[in-house]
């Protein structure tokens, strides 16, 4: 008998153990990346000091870049009662781990992530209203286009701020020392479609590299064909949507005639090979190591190039080239931006919200354009040229002021900001826009055929979403989303 | 039932219950509700309401990108079987003899692969392969090639690069199984043929051969089941590109189950794949287990 008990004491002793060990392994875990280990701990000091946590798919968020140190080192010393605990994940990865969060409904506190859409985050209520939460007087320090219907405010109510000004867009990279190898002028980037191509013709002749580099592996690098065409379509907006026709024009001639342009340099060797294999960071890694001299970028480029491969100097930027001189180059984008959410399941939401006025502060925001150089929602900070401390970013922010034009807004009807919802949650037509190019680029399918058959699956899901809100009481129309004097050439105005 | 034998049946479950608990939950559990998810369009957040009927079936039958994935996985399979399950019987054979110096760290060099991590292999060798990889340079060197091999960016190359690396990985086990095979074949058959005047040749051909046949279909059945479930070596390898050149079905279900496609991620129709896919593998087990049942257990005899 005695031996008996022994024995089940034994095994409920091991259970005991190895579910502790369990226990303490995911405490550990959920220490991991946090600032200062195990959150449990640090409440336990004090009983009035709230954790809070933002997750964020911002390399700013990274350790020991800008945003993580201001807000370890400023933030929480001026809130001794709020302890942030930051995770950052880039990509892909930050869209799978907080679809994991929200499956098992532990959204973090302060949420910034561009890998879901303004409509998604609203439609699957997963964020709540900042008015009411953030003061009115934080919200007026923003220019009034920064908040939109649609874009970050729903029915008045606004849902998000921006971290990075929204009227931002594409432009040409170019390393300046490739060029002077190539004999070419380092302060002449081609401004058209044959000088490019001419150029890359010299670079590979005189230094043997491969001239031009794309993150074709991801959506993000087939962006470029999109920059390329707004050349010709102004109109266009970078999801493959023209607000003049109201409707998605994948196979417009426009976009036919830039990808025939990249698959035309491809056929010549001006692309590097390894292209369809690069993912945007693999993009910009190549191009800060020298092994291509041309590629496409986008607003956080000066700050990548500076944080992530420092002493990165010798490169510029310019307008994307046009297909004939004289063109002048437009591009549509909305003023407004969704970046920092407040998740609808927060037990502190005035302690998000606090954390949200700090990242959108003045203070906040002005080290931002000088530290991390990158462009900021805030006018009066943008308009000062002090605030500039990298002529690259200095070059950026004026051709966005150049060529970037205010896009028409559908979502000013509520009934338009339904259909939108509705859009958002229907599955994307397979294959989708980029990688049917990625499959016309291998020569596997014909591009016009594929980008008519992507164009007209879209136009459908777009059509059936209408529908399907109109079905729930929406007042909405395909008119709603269609500006036909627009042209996408001035900001459109109401 | 005495005691003693219920006692010892007491502690036979005791020992199975954390197993047991652990199948229903990690593995019953999951194949159960994706019959269920399966019928529903839901994005995996939440418990699922829209009932779709058998519409996510269909959508998969109908679905080229569906049979294009299911297709490479066959390929992935068979092409596997077919190379390393001989390969590593050679080898097996070699590193058998014991005429062999030096066994011990040829069986290690072999055995190396299998240690490392998969998903570790797919990003070196996508590295490797790249047009400015190791295999190109070294290539080049030897004046193999004039140019760099555009290995993960060709669609045919990619799918070779994969199977290439597939049977690098899997060769090292198949070998330990293969030698396992061949030390249990009794010594006396062997000495009775030299007596009568066979070979090696006749040894390997009438006596080897022969008597590993239930072997040959344990680890044709392991490697093809092993190879039709291949995710995470595509998934950093290749990711299924170039233009779905690689794809192959685990990783297509991975993609609707968790990734955004335009919209949320398709569970229910996850679901609906991997359904379908795991009858078309379990048909495969189903034949190759017969076929285990009828040689598997075949005695050496005559």
């Amino acid at each position: 008998m005695k031996r008996r008990i022994s024995l089940i004491a034994t095994c409920l002793l091991l259970t005991f153990m190895l579910v502790a060990t369990a226990c303490s392994q995911s405490t550990d875990n959920n220490a991991e990346g946090t600032p200062a280990g195990n959150a449990g701990n640090a409440d336990a000091g004090s009983q009035e000091q709230v954790t809070i946590k933002l997750f964020s798919s911002a390399g700013q968020f990274t350790k020991g870049n800008y945003g993580y140190t201001k807000v370890m080192d400023d933030f929480m010393k001026k809130n001794p009662n709020i302890k942030v605990e930051i995770s950052q994940a880039h990509g892909k990865q930050w869209t799978d781990t907080f679809l994991a969060l929200a499956s098992t409904n532990e959204l973090p506190d302060v949420i910034s992530g561009t890998g879901i859409t303004f409509d998604q985050y609203v439609a699957n209520k997963w964020v709540q209203p900042l008015t009411g939460l953030v003061s009115d007087s934080f919200l007026k320090s923003f220019p009034p286009s920064a908040f939109q219907e649609g874009i970050n405010q729903v029915g008045g109510k606004v849902y998000a701020i921006p971290r990075v000004n929204g009227k931002t867009g594409f432009e040409f990279l170019y390393n300046k020392d490739i060029m002077q190898k190539a004999g070419l002028d380092p302060n002449k980037p081609p401004e058209t479609w044959d000088e490019l191509e001419q150029m890359a013709k010299q670079v590979k002749e005189k230094t043997g590299l491969y001239p031009l580099g794309f993150g074709f592996k991801v959506k993000w690098g087939w962006n470029s064909v999109i920059a390329l065409a707004q050349a010709i379509q102004p109109t266009l907006d970078i999801t493959g949507f023209d607000y003049k026709k109201g409707q998605y024009d994948f196979n417009s001639p426009a976009v036919i005639q830039a990808f025939q342009f990249i698959q035309k340099l491809n056929s010549e060797g001006l692309i590097h090979p390894d292209s369809l294999t690069l993912g945007d960071v693999d993009f910009e890694g190549t191009f800060a190591n020298k092994q291509v001299a041309f590629g496409f970028g986008d607003a956080p480029m000066p700050r990548v190039f500076k944080v992530t491969y420092k002493g990165l100097k010798d490169y510029g930027i310019s307008t994307i080239p046009t297909p004939t001189k004289g063109m002048k180059y437009h591009e549509p984008a909305s003023s407004a931006a969704a970046d920092f959410y407040v998740s609808a399941t927060t037990k502190h939401p005035k302690e998000a919200a606090k954390l949200i006025e700090y990242l959108g502060s003045n203070e906040y925001l002005t080290g931002m354009l000088q530290d991390d150089l990158l462009p900021v929602p805030l006018t009066s900070l943008m308009d000062d040229p002090k605030n500039f401390t990298d002529d690259n970013l200095k070059k950026m922010v004026q051709i966005y002021k150049d060529t970037v034009v205010e896009s028409p807004n559908p979502a000013v009807n509520p009934g338009a900001v339904q259909a939108k919802q509705v859009e958002a949650t229907l599955p994307a037509p397979k294959p989708d826009w980029w990688e049917a190019m990625q499959g016309a680029y291998l020569g596997q399918i014909d591009i016009k055929q594929a980008m008519t058959q992507v164009t007209d699956a879209y136009n459908k899901r777009f059509n059936d979403a209408i529908k399907k809100a109109k079905d729930g009481g929406a007042n909405v129309t395909p008119q709603m989303f269609t500006f036909p004097d627009w042209d996408g050439t001035k900001d459109y105005k109401k | 039932m005495s005691t003693h034998l219920r006692k010892q049946m007491f502690w036979c479950y005791l020992f199975i219950l954390p197993q047991l608990l652990m199948f229903l939950l990690f593995t019953l559990w999951p194949i159960v509700a994706s019959y269920y998810f399966a019928f529903f369009n839901w994005n995996g957040i939440g418990w699922p309401k829209d009932f779709v009927g058998w519409a996510n079936f269909k959508e998969t039958l109908f679905d080229p990108y569906f049979w294009n994935a299911f297709k490479h996985s066959f390929i992935y399979a068979v092409a596997l079987v077919v190379i390393v399950v001989p390969t590593a019987l050679i080898v097996a054979i070699l590193l058998n003899s014991p005429r062999l110096k030096g066994g011990v760290f040829f069986r290690t060099m072999v055995f190396m692969p299998i240690v490392l991590t998969m998903s570790i292999i797919g990003i070196v060798m996508s590295n490797i392969f790249s047009t400015q990889g190791f295999l190109n340079k070294m290539l080049l060197t030897l004046g193999l090639i004039h140019q760099p091999v555009t290995w993960l960016t060709n669609g045919k190359l990619a799918m070779i690069a994969l199977i290439a690396v597939g049977v690098w990985k899997g060769f090292g086990i198949k070998v330990i199984y293969w030698l396992a095979g061949l030390q249990t074949l009794p010594s006396e058959v062997y000495e009775a043929a030299r007596i009568d005047g066979a070979n090696r040749w006749q040894e390997l051909r009438y006596i080897t051969i022969p008597l590993l046949i239930p072997f040959f279909i344990i680890i044709v059945f392991f490697q093809t089941i092993w190879a039709l479930n291949v995710f995470d070596l595509v998934k950093t390898f290749t990711n299924g590109g170039p233009f779905f050149a690689t794809d192959v079905v685990p990783l297509y279900i991975y993609r609707y189950a968790f990734e955004i496609q335009g919209g949320l991620p398709r569970m229910g129709f996850a679901s609906a794949a991997g359904i379908i896919y795991g009858m078309a593998t379990m048909i495969v087990s189903a034949v190759l287990g017969t076929l285990v049942r009828k040689y598997g257990g075949q005695k050496i005899g005559h």
